[in-house]
């Protein structure tokens, strides 16, 4: 009988799968950056109550929220040349849909679902910094974007940091719908293998077992990013006096406190 | 020099206070007390801005401020004459002793880090905190934040240092503390102009040049501390003693 499970296919495929790494993490760093910067726009757009904008902000989000990410693929990936046909018509151009790599189409609907989920979160992060806070810098002199700048993103940075983490593991693996976009990433690649040696579970638990180490190291970096922006509140239960040994940062070094009193102590 | 000119602020329909005057001559200390709610928290932030009066002027040092417009330009040129110390410190909470000190001093001031670091040392110093200069807000007691606070307001070396209630978010033992570093930094910056506002009346009379009762948005007394606490000629200001003095009696 024919084997039923080829395991030694679900390792020796991985590095030909694996080619295709680039374009997944191309896919979500970009939209992530974009969803990011467009979710802090949404946010404080609607914190500032911004007449017009925000209501269209409003519908905006919650279109994202209550539609399937894989339709709102679909609908950049039939919309966007109904635009450009619809432009060419009016402004007399003669813009190509076929110019356009079928990647920007991806990265559009994901930076935009990225932007709503965000913008959320960012909000809801610049409203918990500290009034006081805000108002110390604007006694010393600073202006509304060195206030921006200097305390309100560092301090909603690390109150955003866990559900923003959760938003990029998530986008991770949610870039691999990418291929109704018919863009070849590594699921994508995963089906034109399987799709020639009829290996499809094979494959399948290929790409787990990538997007799950994936997955893991991304958690295992949230985690140090974590360790590094709280020190300053738990300094005190560390029995910090000053923070200089990298070490302490370090997720995978455990009893920190040894350290501590060891070396940095006074 | 602090001149305020027929200053009115309202918030919504009340007004707080309505054609305000007071001129505070260089290196006078100055004590506000009176009630809470009478409005000496809102004078003390119109003077740094952080409340915008709804009229009047107000002129500190060079600069003169006609309420109620203001560019962004001149409002931060404005500032940089006073510097505040708050009631709940107000600390940067991702920063440490060092670096809320410097921050005003490099970012708005523009100094390179090394001669940030150097004034803010001397002023960490002043307030006898060099020994936690490396810790974090989280690992200081109130007291200690406070003098942070205090050491953050002199190193921008502005004309005009303004107190609002430095002491009252404090535990009674941590309070002392607080207020000798106050003493000290006052005595030893003679030309700066301070302006605080307390609820400890032995203190203010201790340090204070010159002392203003304060109630329902206007100027009950004006005087010397000997004039106000020991020969006040009003009623609403004997009363308010009285009932402080009895206070302080029973928490000490």
């Amino acid at each position: 009988m024919e084997k039923l499970i080829d395991f030694k296919l679900v390792f020796t495929e991985i590095p030909k799968l694996l080619e295709y790494l680039p374009t997944t993490l191309l896919i979500t760093f970009v939209s992530m950056i974009i969803g990011l910067i467009i979710g802090l726009l949404l946010a404080v757009i609607k914190i500032n109550k911004i007449p017009v904008l925000s209501q269209i902000a409003a519908v905006f989000v919650s279109f994202i929220r209550g539609t399937p990410i894989i339709v709102q693929l679909y609908l950049t990936y039939y919309g966007i040349p109904i635009v450009l046909k619809y432009i060419n018509y009016y402004q007399h151009t003669n813009l190509s849909v076929n110019a356009i790599p079928s990647l920007a189409f991806v990265l559009l609907a994901f930076a935009l679902n990225e932007s709503a989920y965000n913008s959320e979160n960012i909000r809801a992060a610049l409203l918990s910094v500290d009034k006081g806070e805000i108002e110390a810098a604007r006694s010393l002199g600073m202006n509304q974007w060195q206030v921006l700048k200097r305390v309100t993103i560092p301090f909603a940075t690390v109150v955003a940091l866990p559900t923003l983490g959760n938003a990029f593991i998530g986008l991770m693996k949610n870039t691999s719908l990418a291929f109704v976009a018919s863009v070849v990433d590594l699921t994508a690649e995963g089906q034109i293998i399987a799709g020639s040696n009829y290996r499809y579970f094979e494959i399948y638990l290929s790409l787990s077992i990538i997007y799950w180490i994936l997955t893991i190291i991304t958690e295992r970096i949230l985690k140090v990013l974590e360790n590094r922006l709280t020190i300053f509140e738990r300094a005190a239960e560390l029995g910090l006096d000053t923070v200089q040994d990298s070490r302490l940062f370090n997720p995978f070094v455990r009893n920190k406190k040894s350290i501590v009193s060891g070396e940095v102590a006074r | 020099m602090i001149k305020i000119e027929n200053l009115t602020k309202k918030y919504n329909r009340q007004t707080i206070f309505q054609d305000f005057n007071l001129e505070i001559a260089t290196g006078e200390v100055v004590g506000i007390i009176g009630p809470s709610g009478a409005g000496k928290s809102t004078l003390l932030r119109c003077l740094n801005l952080l409340e915008l009066p709804d009229e009047g002027k107000i002129t500190i040092g060079d600069d003169t401020y006609v309420a109620p417009k203001v560019s962004v330009k001149d409002k931060i040129q404005f500032r940089q004459n006073s510097s505040m110390v708050f009631q709940q410190f107000n600390l940067f909470r991702q920063k440490n002793v060092l670096d809320n000190v410097t921050e005003g001093l490099i970012t708005v001031k523009h100094l390179k880090r090394t001669e940030a670091e150097k004034i803010a040392k001397d002023e960490i110093e002043n307030v006898n905190l060099t020994e936690h200069i490396n810790k974090y807000p989280s690992q200081l007691s109130g007291g200690q934040k406070q003098r942070v606070g205090i050491a953050r307001a002199l190193a921008m070396h502005a004309n005009t240092l303004l107190l609002d209630e430095p002491t009252s978010a404090l535990d009674t033992e941590l309070v002392d503390e607080v207020l000798s570093t106050i003493k000290e930094v006052i005595e030893k910056n003679e030309d700066q102009t301070v302006v605080i506002i307390s609820h400890e009346l032995s203190f203010i009379q201790d340090v204070a040049t010159r002392v203003i009762f304060f109630d329902d948005g206007k100027i009950i007394e004006d005087g010397t501390p000997d004039q106000v606490f020991n020969n006040s000629k009003n009623e609403r200001t004997k009363q308010f003693l009285q009932r402080y003095n009895r206070k302080s009696l029973v928490t000490k």
